[in-house]
């Protein structure tokens, strides 16, 4: 019993002096910390200093970067890529043709380009370069990256004669070649607006890639660089570290920093900690819901280029597997075909509160562009094409609930409470959730519609169910081009993407009968300015097409997204990825700190 | 000498109060009666009691009777700080928290009490079974156990979710499939440590049948550690239907659960402008499962016939131990 | 013996083919294409990419070729994230997930068993109540919250320990506490929850009658005996520990395994979500084999046959 009892007081007491002493460092370390908060910074980076040993013997050097990336690349296997996070890894890892660099697309594995006198032909004589492996890059790369990439009906068609010539089992499209090792040519059906020459691509050996067979692009070891940067390791879930590359073709101040390290954190609380702490110099991307953490006024705004807003199922079907196009019922399809209903919704929105409640980093909107655009002067596209009978971005209750009652009165009914239950398509995401939540709960305020109910999936279902268009009201994001509009114009081209996503109409259905937006007229005006050069009348013809979108309400804009990023004052002119296309780290130095 | 003299002085008499001492005293109690009345009488167990059923109470009424709806975006009135109007203050767009604490509650006592209890009695009957009856029957029970427990609970969830829509019924099917296996083999485990034993020895002897043994000698028995670990998996299931609504698989939109509130308050939690999302819906949920828990403990005590005159309060314990000790001395 | 383990060894192999097989066909009636994501639009790509992988093929055929494979434990590439093979994943990242979990056990279970113990025995006092305390605390506020909590303390407030990362031993420290706190709690409650109950049985009175000191008692007598119930679960918890944690590795950004096990279900990876079930099945099937062992060890009333 004593002996027990000894062995437990030992015990105790051993815990009780630990205790005592982790709370005597404590206090004895808290008031110097919250005296001067960055000495706590200091310290780590002073005691880091003496273990080189360490990854963050590195902080602290003026050489070294450490950015806090949004979300990790989910492949550098840069043939199969569907990713932006892939293409900002790949700006520091491969040369380009050309490289956009402080938002400037200039020349870097070429010397120039020349056009044909009848603007199809673009030829391209590439400088000497060599893979860090030492194999030069020829022009048979660029060819090997843009047929694998590309190899689809619809993006080939526009690099050869027509899409007559593609033909599903073919390797290479004819129109891009490589005249000889330094000549790469790509040569048009026709000139069209949209393609300038100035190519964003990547150069990727052919016998290298197959060589590697799947494994290409999965670990560092799997790949040939050729950019300014050289990537030492990848580990999936925690960062990925880069050196400089020496044998890099464009001059070496142009990235300035020997080391980067990219980490990648996906917790919103764990990204102020790391932040705050010191470990990472830049953060790219902060989640609107804490940037209040960071300071509001520390952060810089920057836009991501994509638009929310609402699309309406207005084709009546739904696609299935078994049955092919199956009618989502008679009442629902010609609720959401009624134009005054669509309006109502749309009209009934206040988008200024909303963005403001939602995602404060967004701009409300009620265009399809982002204001970059250029207008025809000096002003930009947005002020000088203003659209006629817009939802005003506060929303109109009054008018919206006229438009509803036309509405109900067009469809016989006597009250709201008689209208088919629709369906509201989304998927998880806080964000999304959130909007799709207090879009709901505001068309029930002010219009009094309680039929709309939300479907909220996991994101590969709400993908499929989307692609087979078993939604009535979907929260849809698209990705704005931030120089110009007429790739999304095109998304609703009676067989456009939107309206085709599943490829119905390469399946052989009849196209009017699943196309969200089915208007000849439109179809002719969008194929026009792919093909007009005249910027006047282009700029013109796009308000006029954005305003037939617009007015035929089957996708309403909401907001232009966007977000915040932040950098410790000592660095100096790094780009953020929404904006520069990659890690904008050419030019980018950092004062000793 | 008068011979009763004699004895006198050769023995001392017994104490009266002793003179009974091989009869058996404390009235013949029966066990559910009396289960109750030790519950009743740990005043933990009441004031953990009171918190389940004030919490109960809460989540049925303050949503029919609150002059707020829980899914009401009020975008005039967002962020408000916790005030009169705004129990618990409002959240970015503007929806009463106080409501929507309290509806989420409802969602998430009824995927707790439920989520808890439904793969926890399946999973008692297949591990009694299995326990029991061993041989192949128990071979079998457990692989097939661990063929369940391999499969991640993601799939079952999605493909329920697929046929029932994301409802509360839903979630808690789902728990049944994917949580009866640790249960199992929780409960053939202490079969078999009671298997053996003497009493379960002595009951077949007398002839009686599998069912009887495990129910009325076995199950009183481990009822102790059943009602502790069943109290234990009651946040365990609540906090599961947060998990899986993180990836779209919890109670649909606009209906809500604590467990989505706090992990959506999560963000909130650096912030002093909306510190009050993240506080509240925290402290709610942590009251309850407190509750449950400390109930689950208390329930233990009164549930186990061992301990009837054993006092397990800690208080009395220790008055116990001082007067022990006093003794001695 | 060898009888026993060669029994055990088939069963073992056929219970992880079954396991193979049930998720390779209930995975696959889960909706969607693993090669649509959201921003392309593009069906035709992601047919194209189906047709590559042989996912348009007869499901038969797919399953037979997966069994092959599965044979000489070939698992595939990842469908998602190209270039990725699912047995690198494993032999890059399970070694840092057993780290983490192996650290955790090492310190959560061995300090939850002793508190269990010392609170059983000093039942009602100050140790006991702020053990108590510390179960329900570490049950009732989620792990994230802690982890957050942690984080702005240790590295932000006092820069002790590094918020997020992995390159040595300090980066273990937050996240392994956060892991074995969970494990502290759940196996002091249970511990002392048996160790009362093994106090009140005969043979300890018997022990106690004989005169055997209190020390001898507890060692001997009741800890083994308390011990017990314990292993049976603790084969699935190491097992399930050894998985990863997918909360932990998210917050702490641990290049863990557990993660894998949530998003390659989520991105219909089906390559690396089958690679991984299997690679699951063969831990926890050699957990509970071992456990089994321990348990006729342990108790020599348990018979192994």
């Amino acid at each position: 019993m004593k002996k027990i009892k000894r062995l437990s007081a030992l015990l105790l007491c051993l815990a009780l002096l630990l205790a005592t002493t982790a709370c005597g460092t404590t206090s004895d370390v808290r008031p110097d910390a919250s005296k001067d908060a960055g000495e706590a910074a200091k310290t780590t980076a002073a005691s880091g200093e003496s273990t080189p040993a360490e990854p963050e013997g590195e902080n602290g050097s003026s050489d070294t970067i450490n950015i806090m990336i949004p979300a990790e690349p989910v492949t550098l296997n840069a043939l199969e890529s569907q990713s932006n996070l892939d293409e900002y890894v790949f700006y520091l890892t491969s040369a380009m043709l050309y490289r956009s660099i402080d938002n400037e697309l200039v020349p870097e594995l070429c010397d120039a380009m020349e056009v044909s006198e009848d603007g199809t032909t673009y030829t391209y004589t590439l400088k000497e370069a060599k893979y860090s492996d030492g194999t030069a890059v020829t022009a048979a790369d660029f060819v090997y990256y843009m047929v694998k990439r590309y190899l689809t009906s619809e993006n080939c068609s526009q690099f050869v004669g027509g899409a007559d010539t593609y033909n599903g089992g073919l390797d290479t499209c004819e129109g891009i070649y490589a005249e000889d090792d330094k000549t790469f040519v790509v040569r048009l059906a026709e000139p069209i607006t949209t393609f300038d020459g100035r190519l964003e691509i990547y150069p990727v050996n052919q016998a290298y890639a197959e060589g590697k067979g799947e494994s290409y692009g999965g670990t560092p070891a799997d790949l040939q660089y050729s950019g300014p940067y050289i990537l030492d390791d990848w580990t999936v879930g925690t960062s990925l570290t880069l050196r400089k590359n020496p044998d890099y073709i464009s001059a070496a101040e142009l990235f300035p920093l020997e080391h980067v390290n990219l980490y990648y954190s996906g917790d919103a609380s764990s990204l102020y900690s790391r932040y705050a702490s010191g470990d990472v110099d830049v953060v790219v991307s902060i989640n609107d819901t804490v940037v209040e953490a960071f300071g509001e006024e520390n952060c810089y705004r920057f836009s991501s280029g994509n638009i929310y807003g609402i699309e309406f199922n207005s084709t009546g079907f739904t696609y299935t597997d078994g049955d092919g196009f199956v009618s989502r019922g008679e009442e629902v399809t010609a609720l959401m075909q009624n134009e005054n209903f669509r309006k109502a919704l749309c009209f009934a929105l206040d988008r200024e509160a909303i963005c403001a409640a939602v995602s404060p980093s967004a701009e409300p909107t009620n265009r399809y562009v982002n204001s970059d655009i250029k207008g025809t002067g000096d002003t930009s596209y947005v002020e000088e094409f203003a659209l006629s009978e817009v939802a005003p971005l506060s929303g109109d209750a009054d008018a919206a609930k006229a438009y509803l009652a036309k509405a109900l009165e067009e469809l016989g009914y006597g009250d709201v409470s008689e209208l088919p239950a629709i369906r509201f398509l989304t998927f998880e995401n806080l964000q999304q959730k959130t909007m799709a939540e207090t879009f709901v709960s505001q068309w029930k305020e002010i219009l009094g519609l309680e039929n709309i109910e939300i479907n909220l999936q996991p994101i590969q279902s709400a993908i499929m169910s989307m692609v087979y268009m078993d939604y009535d009201l979907y929260l849809q994001q698209l990705t704005l081009n931030p120089d110009d509009m007429v790739e999304l114009l095109s998304y609703w081209e009676t067989a456009g993407s939107v309206s085709d996503a599943a490829g119905f109409q390469a399946g052989g259905a009849p196209a009017m009968m699943a196309s969200i937006h089915a208007d000849a007229e439109y179809d002719a005006l969008v194929e026009g300015i792919y093909r007009n050069f005249d910027d006047a009348s282009r700029l013109a013809d796009m308000a006029k097409a954005e305003q037939m979108l617009y007015s035929s309400y089957v996708y309403f804009p909401i907001m232009a997204g966007g977000g915040y990023g932040i950098s410790k004052d000592y660095v100096h002119d790094f780009v953020n990825p929404y904006v520069e296309g990659g890690y904008g780290l050419a030019h980018t130095t950092l004062d000793a700190h | 000498m008068d011979i009763q003299k004699k004895i006198t002085l050769d023995f001392t008499p017994v104490d009266p109060g002793l003179r009974d001492a091989d009869q058996i005293v404390r009235p013949s109690v029966r066990y559910w009666p009396e289960v109750w009345k030790r519950l009743f009488k740990n005043k933990l167990a009441d004031v953990c009691m009171g918190i389940i059923l004030l919490m109960i109470l809460l989540a049925v009424f303050v949503p029919v009777f609150s002059s707020y709806k829980y899914d009401a975006t009020d975008l005039l009135h967002t962020n408000v700080k916790p005030c009169l109007e705004h129990l618990f203050g409002t959240d970015a767009t503007g929806r009463d928290m106080w409501t929507r604490v309290w509806v989420g509650a409802r969602a998430s006592l009824a995927i707790g009490f439920l989520g808890a209890l439904t793969p926890f009695v399946i999973g008692a009957a297949i591990g009694a079974i299995s326990g029991w009856c061993g041989g192949w029957v128990d071979m079998a029970i457990m692989r097939i156990c661990d063929i369940m427990l391999c499969i991640p609970s993601m799939i079952y969830m999605i493909l329920i979710l697929m046929l029932m829509g994301g409802s509360v019924q839903a979630m808690v099917v789902a728990m049944a499939i994917s949580n009866w296996m640790g249960s199992a083999r929780n409960f053939r485990g202490r079969i078999l440590q009671f298997k053996n034993r003497e009493f379960t020895l002595a009951a077949r002897l007398q002839g009686a049948g599998g069912l009887r043994i495990v129910f009325r000698h076995i199950l009183p028995n481990i009822l102790g550690n059943i009602a502790v670990s069943l109290c234990g998996s009651v946040p365990g299931a609540i906090f599961m239907e947060a998990g899986m609504s993180y990836i779209g698989l919890g109670v649909t939109p606009p209906r809500t659960s604590l467990g989505q509130l706090s992990t959506a308050g999560i963000g909130s939690f650096l912030l002093p402008s909306q510190f009050h999302l993240f506080l509240y819906p925290a402290i709610v949920i942590s009251v309850m499962i407190f509750a449950f828990f400390m109930f689950g403990n208390c329930l233990r005590d009164a549930l186990d016939p061992r301990l009837r005159d054993e006092e397990y309060n800690a208080r009395r314990f220790r008055k116990l131990r001082r007067q022990m000790r006093k003794a001695v001395q | 013996m060898a009888k026993y383990i060669c029994k055990r060894l088939l069963i073992s192999l056929a219970t992880i083919w079954l396991i193979a097989t049930v998720c390779f066909f209930l995975i696959r009636l889960l909706p969607g294409n693993p090669f649509l994501v959201a921003n392309p639009l593009d069906m035709t790509n992601a047919e194209r990419l189906m047709d590559y992988y042989g996912l348009n093929d007869p499901l038969w055929e797919q399953y037979l070729r997966f069994m092959g494979n599965l044979a000489h434990l070939d698992f595939g590439y990842s469908l998602a994230h190209a270039g990725r093979s699912v047995n690198e994943v494993i032999a890059l990242y399970f070694p840092v997930t057993a780290q983490l979990a192996i650290q955790a056990m090492i310190f959560g279970i061995p300090t939850g068993i002793l508190l269990g113990i010392l609170s059983s025995y000093h039942r009602g006092s100050g140790l006991d109540v702020s053990a108590q305390m510390l179960t329900i605390l570490t049950t009732a506020i989620p792990a994230y919250v802690l982890a957050a909590v942690f984080q702005l303390l240790f590295s932000v407030t006092l820069g002790w320990f590094p918020a997020g990362g992995w390159a040595s031993w300090k980066y273990t420290v937050l996240p392994t506490l956060c892991l074995s706190l969970g494990l502290v709690a759940s196996y002091c409650r249970s511990m002392r929850t048996l160790m009362l109950e093994v106090g009140q049985q005969d043979y300890l009175r018997t022990a106690r009658a004989k005169g055997l000191s209190d020390l001898r008692i507890i060692f001997f007598h009741q800890i083994r005996n308390a011990l017990l119930p314990l292993l049976t679960n603790m084969g699935v918890e190491i097992a399930g520990l050894l998985m990863g944690s997918y909360v932990i590795e998210k917050i702490f950004s641990v290049p863990g395994l557990g993660k894998y096990f949530v998003t390659s279900i989520n991105e219909l990876d089906y390559t690396m979500a089958l690679g991984l079930v299997v690679f699951q099945a063969c831990v926890v099937v050699t957990a509970n084999f071992i456990v089994d062992l321990l348990y006729g060890v342990v108790d020599p009333r348990v018979k192994l046959d």
